[in-house]
């Protein structure tokens, strides 16, 4: 611990500081609160001035509200108008208690009430004075204003009093004001003392309100420092110092000036909201000040305090560190005494020898062990130069140790030690030693002496020799070794033999920089690591275990390894020796063993069907998990059952027989059902074959499920079976044979071959052979056995008559196609001949078997019934044909002979007419009548036939052009009838156009035939219905009953007899016709005009019939 | 122009009944042109004649034939092809006087260049009638230049 000398002057000047500080601090602070009090003051006067104006301003308010309550209460308005013109006791009464109370309540001065004429009329006053001043300039302005009016304060003329008047008016209910009600205030009563008063301790604060009087400011109310100023002090404008001259010049806020006085103050002035008033709040500044210099004095006060303090703690602390000083500079000597007699002590205690020299090497102290070991004492060597006491040996090469200790001294070394040495003691006793000398230096680093060192290592000397004889040995047994050896060192060095680097193809030095974790394969590091752990804390004592190294090359190399860990005597941990031995091949062996184990079992647990081996009981000894899995059974359950217990009941012989047969002949097909505990019995497909397992025959069965294979044929064969058509199965071996046979003999073109010669067809095809056929083909060739067809097709296929068709059968077959398909006639067992359509299907050749499907279809009803149809058709034509024929027959052949009756008749008529009589004429008219309708009739019925055996020509045709042609047609009708014809515009469609110009002039026709009394009107439009179009004619006619609606389009139906309208009653039949030829329809039905609407539809796209 | 001056024109009817032609014979009777009519009552006759085959060697050219369609052996359409393909007969103006209004009838005279086509009517004022029509015809045919 140092201390440091705190010296006086820098006290003082310390001091000085401190009070300099302190004053300008206070300096400061002083200046600081002087600023702060005056903004203090000022707040505070504001606050005060604003105070009070508002006080006052609520003030007045409140007292115009007390006067309003009267003067707006209708009841107290009645009773005083009342009052006005009809005074009584009993009204008085009732509105001096009203004013009573609020009197007394609000201590007014006085209340009064007067007439409009300014009259007291009803008063309540104070006091016993009579005289009253009455206010007649409030009350009348009161009187034309009809509000509450106040008068200012003004000196009582009659009494010399200060009072405030209000006024309102009192009205009657044609509010006519009929009085005024008059509060009277002495303002001494509550308002001078409410703006005179100051809410704190200031002596010199005075708030005061003032108005403005021509060119003076006048003291409204008494002041605290003057008397008789209320209303009678006045400040003449031009004295501009004072705070009232400005607040009537208007200036509001604060202001510093001089008062009424002659003080200097601080003001705050404010308007009095409401009057023509100002109020001034005020404060002397000589007051201000005062409080401030009170506390400059306290702040002097302080500060000369905290000088003081100061200065005192400076001399304290001085003082007390000079003692602190003194103190520690005793203790400290003490110690140093203390220490040097331990020195000594220790120093003749140590066990090793110690001498000290002097800075010139001159021996001064020699502790005993060192007497004892040299052979000098203490007494003898003292002043002595160190070598000459000493003589030192190498122990290795027995050289003189130079014991000087110049080196030292100078500073050249600054400590050195030798471990083995000799030392000769002065009785000539080799004793070994090591040796070290150190300087010695003094506080400043300066060497002042040296110290010698010298231990006895006798003992030491002894072991090492027994230790190094030992590892001499250690390491021979350890390099000559034939297994690998490795010492590892405890941060994980490697030490090995020549075994150990030949094993893993490393030099000795090249495993000398490798950690032990560098050979070892990773897998294994932590397993080493562990039992490197273990045998570090002696848990176990050795370890055996197989790890893997890496070659050098980088291949594993397995070993068998036994490591313990070293210690030396002391029993300290030196290093793990581990003994390795190869063992890389019988590993690799196992391993490959255990994999073909595994590949063996991973190929029939792969295997889609069961796998086992049975012995000759029948005791399953191997098998696969198909096998669990499908049973149902665990491993422990199969192990006690025999293999035919996995067999369905009903097959159990079977699979006995079978089992047996395996034993004898080596290998056994069979189909079995497998009975699953799972499932129901799964058929399955079994190949048992006889090997020798451990020299005894065991049956390696694999059985595969065929569920799938047996409900494959068996839908086959039922749909073979119930086909409708005729199936049947041949094998061509023979035929393929037979032609391999040509092909062989140098027949290059197969079908060149058959074309030249159609009937070695049949060579070639009677190698062929029926194998099943259908029951439907059964029934075809109206066979019953099988046989029979299989003889029957046999035959059929080599007949000439067929032989063209199984000509090209074969072709179809060489050159590849996969089937053929001809129709063809053939005869049945009974002789009947068939046509049918038949397909021979060459496919199954893809999967290579022989076999031919051939499938026949009787078509024989089918084509007996087309070649019907044909004749029909044919017949049909014919008629039609016919038809027409007979309709051209009847239009020329029947109408000659009518037109010779006719004719001859009115030849007569023409040339005998004057020698017949009037009923000769008559008769002869008759006739002609009859002969001309016949014709009509014959020629209608003409073209309604007409209609159906000529084909319609439909063509894009403009119908407007249609109906144009049509009027054109009808025109002389349509003149005659005076009928109006409106048609919009009609589209243009694809119509047979005579046949579309007959509907039409068929139905304007009936429409100008059939009309009523007036003229006819027809209206022709049409609709699109999407495909079709429908056309309207709509006349206002005479109409038709509801009940004719269908029967007119039939043919020569008539609803009127001729001598109403003439007509054959076809022309609707024949409208019909046409309509229906156009994929339409037609129909009538009632309009609103009374008439009738024929409607009738065409097909949009209608083709050629 | 008089009939008087003219010689009587030579009218062929081809028409197989009888009726018919007697019919076609009083009409023309009554009219104001002087003709001779030659009556044929069947196609292959009418063809021998046009061509004076024959009994008619000594047949007159007619300056206009009235061909009935419906005919017994060489029906009236047979006929009509052949006389308007042959080149000495083509300018004989022809009228085809038939029963049948049918459109095909009307269609394939005027494709073989018949002249005129007058259905034969049933009332006798109209029978009249197609025979003036046929005298306007004829009157107009003989003011043509080729004719005189």
């Amino acid at each position: 611990m140092r201390h440091k000398i705190i010296r006086k002057r820098y006290l003082v000047l310390l001091a000085l500081l401190v009070f300099i500080m302190v004053t300008s601090a206070a300096f400061f602070y002083y200046n600081y609160q002087a600023e702060e009090i005056l903004n203090e003051r000022k707040d505070e006067i504001k606050t005060i001035a604003e105070l009070k104006s508002r006080e006052i301003n609520n003030w007045i308010k409140e007292r115009t509200s007390d006067i309003n309550v009267f003067s707006e209460s209708t009841l107290f308005n009645d009773v005083v108008s009342d009052y006005i013109y009809y005074p009584s006791e009993r009204s008085a009464k009732l509105i001096e208690n009203q004013l009573e109370l609020i009197k007394s309540n609000y201590d007014y001065d006085e209340l009064f009430i007067t007439n409009v004429e300014e009259e007291i009329k009803i008063i309540l006053k104070t006091g016993t004075d009579d005289t009253l001043n009455i206010p007649v300039e409030t009350i009348r302005k009161s009187i034309s204003n009809s509000k509450v009016e106040f008068s200012d304060f003004y000196i009582c003329p009659l009494r010399g009093g200060i009072h405030l008047d209000f006024t309102a008016p009192l009205m009657n209910r044609n509010n006519e004001v009929t009085a005024v009600i008059v509060f009277r205030i002495d303002p001494n009563r509550y308002l001078y003392p409410l703006i005179s008063s100051w809410p704190n301790t200031n002596r010199k604060g005075e708030t005061f309100i003032l108005r403005k009087e021509g060119d003076y400011a006048l003291f409204l109310n008494e002041l605290l420092y003057k008397k008789n100023t209320a209303l009678k002090l006045k400040v003449p404008i031009t004295e501009s110092q004072y705070p009232s001259v400005q607040a009537i010049l208007g200036y509001q806020g604060i202001w510093e000036g001089v008062d009424y006085l002659g003080e200097t103050v601080l003001s705050y002035i404010k308007d009095i909201e409401g009057t023509s008033w100002y109020l001034v709040a005020k404060l002397d500044k000589s007051t201000i000040f005062e409080e401030l210099n009170y506390r400059a004095i306290l702040i002097s006060i302080i500060g000369l305090l905290i000088t003081s303090f100061a200065l005192m703690g400076l001399a304290y602390f001085y003082i007390s560190k000079q003692k602190d000083l003194l103190y520690e500079i005793s203790r400290v000597d003490k110690e140093l005494l203390a220490a040097q007699s331990k020195f000594k002590t220790i120093l003749y205690s140590i066990g090793d020898a110690v001498i000290t020299t002097d800075e010139k090497g001159i021996v001064q102290q020699i502790n005993s062990a060192a007497e004892k070991l040299t052979g000098w004492t203490e007494a003898d060597a003292e002043g002595i130069g160190l070598e000459l006491i000493f003589h030192l040996e190498n122990a290795k090469t027995g050289d003189r140790i130079d014991s000087s200790v110049d080196e030292i001294l100078v500073g050249k070394v600054t400590s050195t030690l030798t471990e083995e040495a000799i030392l000769v003691s002065t009785k000539g006793k080799r004793i070994p030693v090591s040796e070290s000398k150190s300087p010695i230096k003094d506080e400043n680093g300066d060497i002042i002496g040296v110290v010698f060192v010298l231990r006895d290592q006798t003992e030491n000397y002894l072991k090492q020799k027994a230790l190094e004889e030992s590892e001499e040995k250690f390491r021979k047994i350890f390099e000559d070794s034939p297994l690998g050896k490795s010492m590892t060192t405890l941060d994980g060095k490697i030490n090995v033999n020549n075994a150990f680097c030949k094993m893993l193809g490393y030099t000795e030095s090249e495993l000398a920089d490798l950690h032990w974790k560098e050979i070892t394969h990773p897998d294994d590091h932590n397993k080493s690591e562990k039992i490197t752990q273990e045998l570090f804390n002696e848990q176990i004592e050795t370890a055996t275990y197989e790890k893997r190294y890496l070659h050098k090359s980088g291949n594993i190399v397995w070993a068998n390894v036994t490591t313990s860990i070293h210690k030396d005597s002391n029993g300290n941990k030196l290093f793990f020796l581990t003994t390795v031995q190869n063992i890389t091949e019988r590993i690799e062996a196992q391993q490959k063993i255990l994999e073909e184990k595994k590949f063996t079992e991973s190929v029939i647990n792969a295997m889609p069907g069961i796998f086992y081996l049975a012995d000759q009981a029948g005791n399953l000894i191997k098998w696969n998990n198909k096998l669990e899995e499908l049973s149902g059974l665990s491993e422990n359950e199969i192990q006690g059952v025999k293999l035919f217990d996995l067999i369905a009941p009903h097959d159990r012989e079977k699979m006995t027989q079978a089992f047996k047969q395996a034993f004898n002949s080596g290998e056994v097909i069979v189909e079995a059902e497998f009975a699953s505990r799972i499932k129901n019995h799964i058929p399955f497909y079994f190949n048992g074959i006889k090997i020798l397992k451990d020299d005894k025959p065991v049956l390696l069965v694999i059985g595969i499920d065929i569920s799938e294979r047996l409900f494959a044929e068996k839908r086959y064969r039922s749909l073979f079976d119930n086909s409708p058509v005729a199936i049947w199965e041949e094998d061509w071996k023979g035929v393929i044979e037979y032609l391999d046979h040509l092909r062989n003999n140098g027949t290059t073109n197969l079908l060149e071959y058959f074309e030249k010669n159609n009937m070695t067809v049949s060579d070639a095809l009677q190698n062929l052979e029926v194998i099943d056929v259908n029951s439907k083909t059964l029934k075809i060739f109206e066979a019953e056995k099988h046989e029979d067809i299989v003889e029957l097709l046999q035959k059929n296929i080599c007949s000439d008559e067929s032989i063209q068709i199984y000509a090209e059968e074969l072709k179809a077959f060489i050159d590849g196609k996969e089937t053929y398909e001809t129709v063809m006639n053939l005869k049945t067992l009974t002789g009947r001949r068939i046509n049918v359509i038949m397909q021979v299907n060459f496919s199954s050749f893809k999967t290579n078997t022989n076999q031919v499907i051939v499938s026949i279809l009787d078509i024989t009803e089918i084509t007996e019934m087309q070649r019907k149809l044909e004749h029909t058709l044919e017949d049909l034509k014919r008629s039609n044909k016919d038809l027409e024929q007979f309709a051209y027959v009847a239009s020329h052949d029947l109408q000659e002979p009518l037109r010779m009756v006719s004719s001859y008749v009115q030849l007569i008529e023409r040339r005998y007419k004057s020698m017949l009589d009037s009923d000769g004429i008559e008769f002869i008219n008759f006739a002609v009548d009859g002969a001309k309708r016949m014709q009509i009739l014959i020629n209608d019925l003409l073209q309604y036939s007409r209609v159906s055996t000529r084909g319609s020509h439909f063509e894009l045709t403009n119908l407007n052009d249609v109906i144009n042609k049509v009027l054109l047609n009808l025109s002389s009708k349509i003149e005659e009838t005076k009928a109006k014809i409106n048609f919009e515009k009609l589209p243009d469609l694809r119509v047979d156009e005579v046949q579309i110009t007959r509907v039409f002039q068929n139905l304007i026709s009936n429409s100008l035939k059939y009309k009523s009394d007036n003229a006819p009107v027809i209206d022709l439009f049409s609709i699109d219905k999407g495909d079709e179009i429908q056309f309207s004619v709509s006349d206002n006619g005479i109409g038709i009953s509801e009940e004719f609606n269908e029967k007119i389009f039939e043919i020569f139906v008539r609803l009127h007899t001729r001598n109403e309208f003439e007509g054959s009653g076809m022309g609707l039949a024949i409208c019909k016709r046409i309509v229906e030829k156009h994929g339409g329809r037609i129909w009538v039905e009632s309009n609103d005009k009374g008439g009738s609407t024929f409607n009738f539809t065409i097909n949009k796209n209608l083709t050629e019939i | 122009m008089k009939s008087s001056e003219l010689s009587p024109i030579e009218i062929l009817l081809v028409e197989d009944n009888p009726g018919d032609a007697r019919l076609a014979k009083e009409a023309l009777k009554e009219s104001k042109i002087a003709n001779h009519l030659n009556v044929i009552t069947d196609g292959e006759k009418a063809i021998a004649y046009l061509n004076k085959l024959k009994e008619y060697k000594n047949a007159v050219t007619p300056d206009l034939i009235l061909l009935d369609l419906n005919l017994p052996k060489l029906d009236g359409r047979e006929v009509l092809q052949r006389i308007k393909n042959d080149d000495k007969l083509r300018s004989i103006p022809v009228v085809i006087l038939t029963t049948s209004k049918a459109e095909e009838d009307i269609l394939k005279s005027y494709k073989l260049h018949a002249n005129c086509y007058v259905t034969k009517p049933i009332d006798l004022d109209q029978f009249m009638k197609v025979v003036r029509s046929i005298e306007d015809f004829w009157l107009s045919i003989v003011k043509l230049p080729s004719k005189t």
